[in-house]
């Protein structure tokens, strides 16, 4: 049986007024996508994780609890002697170890989890596997994954697929409900496993401990219910992947808006006279964690390439970088070839409309 | 960017003489059919290629494009203007990211290029390319870059990291991704078959065509732009940060 792979990536947030370690929102869109697949391809589910050796016995129990509500079969957490950085500098030795090992059908990755650029699409070189993009789960004819582009992977194709995936609206309400389950599995932790530490060689360790239910209305992007299941296999490799010291992170910064690489929704200067849509159009850039252009307020030459343009009435910048364009509020004379998405104008009518079919986005 | 110990420094202006250490033969890697949109995004990788290639002393660095021949003349037309060879391959092959970069990889080793930069913005596909490029060759990689200079003979790039910019320093080989915009520009001169373009066909490179016809990819009619509320909908939300509350 084939083993589908999710990286995992891991991040610190502030609970109970201390830092913790927790697993990165965009992964765990990818973990839950990875679950409805494996279901379908009889597969086993792995995540892993790549942590510092030093931290990992702290950010055990969160992430066992996290990555099993999200419907992990088996975690996996390597751990390195540096601290961890999202490059394949830094993670690729290790990851190349946990890929040797698993050999995996099916890697994932979160979109917009922070290694995903980096990673991605070399351990697809490396497996000499079919890359997607931003790809989701579709369960219109059988389950499988598929990008915008049509890309799609199947259970049926031969040889290995590397797909990031993006948030889908399944994934959102997933997301929202993290908690509850990861909560329950707190409780349910063996206090064995949270005493772990990174040990010199390979360790399984696996919780028997009693099955308690999720909640209910909780159920993955093929519409199956989301249990806790506390008998899962937490493998810890200590690794010594090395550092490739020919790339060194020495300082960082804030990015300008013409850095951002996600989502730009663009309000142009026909959208700005119209105070009802573009108040509506902020609420919804600011729903949708998009950078929001508006006409005056940005050079008009700035060069823009984020992977989805959202262009609100006129445009603002040059676009010529965007991967995907949506224009909303377009009259038919003015389609353009190359466009991803249009709306029809009305401009209000088109902005309300869409924001409506995203009200699912918390 | 301003690292704590570099603070108030010119950061990522070319400085200074190179040094023995210095990256080495620099290639550009344009890609295989021309940009989606606009040349600004090719413009802006040929300047930062021929900037860095300045500093270096030696002025030396080759741009490498392959596909039909109206791309080629056009890669050929920007690299001349800013002073760069350019090495062409010829094919009506339209491959995927792992064939592209099969024989991206051995014009970079026929140029000896140590260093390599990618335009990753002209064509989305292109991002993938670098890190597909950097495995052949064994090289280190590094994506999003959005600035780059040469300083002391190490290349000091800065990198789109979602919410944040690294700054990075990388010594020896490596590809590097550029997400660097040139000037802005409404028209161009239509390019011309030129005498500069130095053309390599896949049996100098040690590749074989029906090899990497098994990394083909099939043709694609275009598509139509989704156009009901739903289908934008769906997405537009794959591009939604994703949060947990």
């Amino acid at each position: 049986v084939a083993a589908v792979v999710v990286h995992i990536d891991v991040g610190r947030r502030a609970r109970d007024g201390r830092q913790e370690v927790c697993a990165d929102a965009s992964s765990l869109t990818a973990l839950s996508a990875a679950r409805a697949i494996a279901s379908s391809w009889g597969a086993t589910l792995h995540a892993v994780a790549i942590v510092a050796a030093d931290a990992a016995a702290a950010a055990l129990p969160t992430l066992r609890a996290e990555l099993t509500a999200a419907g992990a079969d088996r975690i996996l957490i390597a751990t390195v002697p540096h601290e961890p950085l999202p490059l394949w500098a830094s993670l690729g030795a290790a990851w190349q170890l946990v890929l040797d090992q698993i050999r995996p059908r099916l890697v994932l990755f979160g979109a917009d989890a922070p290694s995903a650029s980096e990673l991605a699409s070399r351990t697809g070189a490396r497996l000499g596997a079919r890359l997607l993009a931003r790809a989701r789960v579709s369960t219109s004819d059988q389950v499988e994954l598929r990008d915008p582009d049509g890309t799609n992977a199947r259970a049926s194709d031969s040889g290995a697929a590397v797909a990031t995936i993006g948030t889908d609206l399944a994934a959102a309400r997933f997301l929202a409900r993290i908690e509850e389950l990861a909560a329950l599995g707190r409780a349910h932790t063996n206090p064995d496993i949270a005493r772990t530490s990174a040990p010199a060689a390979v360790d399984v360790h696996a919780d028997t401990s009693p099955v308690p239910t999720g909640p209910d209305d909780l159920t993955d992007p093929n519409g199956t219910a989301l249990t806790f299941r506390p008998g899962i296999e937490v493998t810890v490799l200590a690794t010594k992947a090395p550092v490739d010291d020919r790339v060194e992170v020495v300082g960082t910064g804030s990015p300008e808006v013409r850095h951002a690489r996600r989502l730009v929704v663009a309000l142009g200067s026909d959208a700005l006279a119209d105070v009802a849509t573009a108040a509506a159009t902020r609420k919804l850039g600011a729903r949708l964690g998009a950078v929001v252009v508006e006409a005056g307020s940005v050079d008009e030459a700035i060069a823009l390439s984020p992977e989805l343009y959202l262009q609100v009435g006129a445009a603002v910048g040059d676009l010529a970088g965007a991967s995907s364009i949506v224009r909303l509020g377009v009259h038919p004379e003015d389609r353009r070839k190359g466009d991803d998405g249009a709306l029809p104008a009305p401009l209000a009518a088109a902005v309300s409309d869409l924001a409506r079919a995203l009200t699912e986005i918390p | 960017v301003s690292p704590a110990s570099r603070k108030g420094a010119p950061l990522l202006r070319h400085q200074g003489a190179p040094p023995p250490g210095s990256p080495g033969p620099i290639a550009l890697w344009l890609g295989s059919s021309t940009p989606a949109r606009s040349v600004r995004w090719l413009d802006g990788a040929i300047a930062e290629t021929a900037a860095l290639a300045a500093a270096q002393g030696d002025g030396h660095a080759t741009a490498i494009a392959c596909g039909d021949e109206t791309w080629l003349y056009l890669a050929a037309d920007r690299a001349r203007r800013a002073g760069l060879a350019c090495v062409g391959l010829s094919t009506e092959q339209h491959l995927d990211y792992l064939g592209w970069a099969q024989i991206a990889a051995a014009v970079v080793k026929h140029v000896k290029a140590t260093l390599v930069l990618v335009d990753e913005v002209s064509r989305p596909e292109r991002a993938a390319e670098v890190a597909a490029i950097a495995e052949q060759l064994d090289y280190a990689q590094l994506t999003h870059v959005v600035k780059i200079a040469l300083n002391d003979g190490v290349v000091d790039a800065v990198r789109s990291a979602g919410s944040e910019l690294q700054l990075c320093r990388v010594r020896g080989t490596a590809v590097i991704g550029l997400r660097i915009a040139g000037e802005p520009i409404d028209e161009y001169p239509t390019p011309v078959p030129s005498s500069a373009l130095q053309r390599v066909d896949l049996a100098t490179l040690g590749l074989d065509a029906n090899i990497l016809a098994h990394r083909a990819l099939p043709p694609r009619s275009p598509r139509d732009p989704r156009k009901s509320v739903d289908r934008v909908a769906e997405l537009v939300a794959l591009y939604t940060a994703p949060r947990r509350l």
